[in-house]
């Protein structure tokens, strides 16, 4: 994975985040502050701050994703789809991060499996263990080995 | 992939680019219409917000102290709301 990004623009004298990104600066802080909760879930070290014993480690990460994932889908409440907009803005970063990791999946599968039954009106969210563990696991891959840059 | 969205989110904020940011919301802040159908079966399992009615505790000029109840309606709750700020409400220039 490497990132291109360009520097295109600076604050001006006077100006802060919250003027310049106005109603979407409540939603990036939302989406940074959720993003990091869900990069650390992987460290050790943190789990270890809140005396969680080691064998619980991978049911922790197991529900905290299936957790994520659920609150990301039931934040839909929120969205009009008359309109096509959001009725909370401040709402829509649980779907942002979903809807991100969803579309930049190799696989959709690899995220989460979603089955609906149109009978009883309902839905069911799986996950795989082994691919919530590849999500972080081809992040530092990448970032250590070069050869890798052209997989990801 | 974590990265691949926190770090060009950390660089907007931090450059102050919110034109690039509004783009990626923009982007990704659509629900696709395979998941429209999820939305309705989530509207229609939501449960409403719960709200909390408080009863207030009045002190009489003779000391005694006496309860004051509500009915568990919305009416109940805007007159224990009036009761309870009534004097920050006095205060205010009408």
């Amino acid at each position: 994975m490497v990132l291109f990004l360009f520097v295109i623009s600076r604050y001006e004298h006077n100006e802060t985040y919250e003027s310049k990104f106005g109603d979407l600066a409540e939603i990036f802080t939302n989406c940074r502050a959720e993003l990091c909760s869900l990069y650390f879930v992987y460290f050790k070290e943190i789990h270890k701050i809140f005396e969680l014993e080691e064998s619980f480690y991978d049911n922790i990460i197991y529900t905290i994703w299936l957790l994520f994932i659920r609150e990301a889908l039931l934040s839909l409440k929120h969205y009009n789809k008359e309109k096509k907009e959001w009725r909370l803005p401040s709402q829509s970063y649980l779907w942002m991060i979903l809807n991100f990791l969803l579309k930049n999946a190799t696989n959709e599968q690899d995220i989460m499996n979603l089955h609906v039954n149109e009978e009883k009106r309902s839905y069911k969210i799986s996950v795989n263990r082994y691919s919530l563990n590849l999500i972080l696991k081809v992040q530092q891959f990448c970032a250590t080995d070069k050869k890798c840059f052209q997989k990801c | 992939m974590l990265s691949k969205m926190l770090v060009p989110i950390h660089i907007w904020r931090s450059t102050g680019d919110f034109i690039n940011a509004k783009e990626f919301y923009n982007e990704y802040s659509t629900v696709d219409e395979s998941y429209i159908k999820i939305h309705d079966y989530i509207i229609e399992d939501s449960i409403s917000i719960r709200r909390s009615l408080q009863h207030n505790v009045i002190l009489s000029e003779n000391g005694s102290i006496t309860v004051k109840k509500y009915s568990a309606s919305f009416e109940g709750i805007i007159e224990s709301f009036i009761d309870r700020y009534i004097k920050n409400f006095q205060s205010l220039p009408m």
